[in-house]
């Protein structure tokens, strides 16, 4: 998916711990984890991941998914 | 009930569903602390092929808050899973089960143990057995002495833990209390039971000859209490991950995410009789320390308020403090703060100012022994007993009822006349009301009713 590159980078801008979640995601992204987009427009984003829940806001990620589920 | 299926949510939940939680000092090992959290309510012996589990999806926990600020300090977590023998039979044994490795049990379920303290997480126990159901008399021959009491295991440091079905030892006439509190010993007294002509009859044990899942611990007391504080608060929670995708035909479905609570006990019968319905579910989900919230149900109970109607002239005293609106102190204290120091000769379980239901132990205070045990704990002159933590034969809904009816409110008020039925008020039954009768011994809750003989 062409977004999840943008997705990472939009990560990379913000706090340490979204940095730490992105590395940790190209480390091994064979583990199942959730999206949980709770407001498109703000791009509040909930990524859970084994017993954590990161929350995100990259609205250009929000956005993307919230086209591509509609289609 | 104590607290089986005491919410709306809790109750379409039964593994995540704590239904009694115990505590007290160690009556054969008095050097010693036992927990008990029960799960699983109204366990039908008979109920295979699926024979009963705790969910291998859930957290279980016992925490201790031993410095009075309503907050785990301690923390026993409990996880669970199973494992298959004979994956392609339906059956849970294919053959008597005689040991706990025995192949003809199918369907065995373990669990890992962790502490967590202030110095981090510590693993006491992993691949712990739990006994099997015990499904009957050809499946499960000499069910205790060869299942049940091979699963207490024996950890380092004189931890003792146990995990699985055990008998409900939890008494209660659920079939007159949630009628209208139709008190058979009293139903001829009750509004609706005079109009029905009912007479005096003695109590029914609703939950007679049924089982329940038992976590039991028990852990010597310099591992749980702080240097000149004895008393410990207690209390059990369950927990789901937030996240669960169902599976489906072609996928497993996902569990992750944080825990999160939805269940949580600790003296019996509060969320049962004290929270409104509206609060129930949120309750479970809350940490007692936010408990300061629920504390206008603990001072104006509704019980209370509807023991003078449903019994009209049998309340009289308690009828005019309702009418007064003075604030319950007296049973606020008994299940948020622990009864302070100098109300009660010899006695005290206060943890401080910090409003928190907990089951609160004093374990500076020795076993009671068996032959002198009053079931009505500390109101019946035994300090070792509720609510001086929990023991499994005290019959807390007559300790509660008869609290709730005004018998413990001179402890804050010692001008207020009790009513003379607030001494005698009770549904009957007494820990002799239970077939199977707690062991001597650790983990103390009885031997599963076998599914033959309890069908």
């Amino acid at each position: 998916m062409s977004g999840l590159g943008s997705a990472a980078y939009a990560a990379d801008t913000r706090t340490g711990t979204q940095r730490h979640a992105a590395d940790e995601l190209a480390a091994d992204n064979s583990e199942q984890f959730v999206v949980h987009v709770r407001d498109a427009r703000t791009g509040q984003i909930d990524v859970f991941r084994g017993d954590r829940q990161t929350r995100l806001y990259d609205r250009d990620l929000a956005r993307l998914l919230d086209r591509r589920s509609r289609q | 009930m104590s607290s089986h299926r005491e919410a709306p949510e809790i109750s379409k939940d039964p593994v995540a569903d704590s239904t009694d939680v115990y505590a007290f000092v160690s009556p054969d090992r008095p050097g010693t602390v036992t927990l008990i959290a029960n799960y699983v309510p109204l366990e039908s012996p008979a109920g295979g092929p699926n024979f009963y589990e705790f969910g291998n999806d859930v957290l279980y926990e016992i925490h201790i808050d031993n410095d009075g600020d309503g907050r785990a300090d301690i923390t026993y977590q409990f996880r669970f899973h199973t494992k298959l023998t004979t994956p392609g039979s339906f059956l849970y044994n294919t053959g008597p089960i005689r040991s706990l490795d025995d192949p003809n049990w199918n369907s065995k379920q373990f669990y890992r143990l962790t502490r967590v303290d202030k110095y981090g997480r510590h693993v006491l126990g992993s691949n712990l057995p739990c006994p099997p159901c015990n499904v009957g008399i050809l499946s499960t021959p000499h069910y205790e002495g060869r299942l049940g009491s091979k699963a207490v295991n024996t950890l380092a440091n004189g931890v003792k833990v146990f995990a699985g079905q055990r008998a409900e030892e939890f008494y209660v006439d659920l079939g007159s209390i949630f009628d209208l509190l139709n008190l058979r010993p009293f139903q001829q007294l009750n509004l609706f039971g005079k109009m029905a002509g009912l007479v005096s009859q003695p109590g029914v044990n609703a939950t007679d000859r049924l089982n329940v899942h038992s976590i039991a611990i028990q852990v010597p007391k310099s591992q749980l209490v702080l240097p000149g504080r004895p008393t410990i608060g207690v209390w059990t929670t369950a927990s789901r991950q937030r996240v669960n995708i169902a599976s489906d035909s072609s996928d497993a479905g996902v569990l992750t995410g944080p825990w999160a609570q939805v269940s949580r006990l600790a003296n019996p019968l509060v969320n049962e009789v004290i929270i409104a319905l509206e609060d129930k579910d949120r309750w479970n989900r809350q940490a007692p320390s936010n408990d300061k919230q629920f504390t206008h149900y603990f001072e104006h109970p509704e019980v209370s308020g509807l023991l003078p109607v449903l019994y009209p002239g049998v309340f009289p005293n308690l009828a005019a403090l309702n009418k007064s609106g003075k604030a319950r102190d007296d049973i606020v204290a008994i299940l948020l703060t622990g009864i302070p120091k100098g109300l009660i000769p010899g006695f005290t379980n206060f943890t401080g100012s910090v409003q928190a239901d907990l089951m609160r132990l004093n374990t500076s205070i020795p076993p009671t022994p068996k032959g002198s045990v009053n079931i009505l704990g500390v109101v019946g002159g035994d300090l070792a007993g509720f609510p001086n933590g929990r023991r499994i034969v005290d019959d807390v809904v007559t300790i509660e009822l008869r609290a709730l009816a005004g018998l413990t409110f001179p402890l804050v008020d010692p001008t207020y006349n009790v009513d003379p039925a607030a001494n005698v008020i009770t549904d009957g039954l007494t820990n002799k009301s239970v077939t199977n009768k707690p062991l001597n011994r650790f983990p103390y809750m009885g031997i599963p009713y076998d599914g033959y003989n309890n069908p």
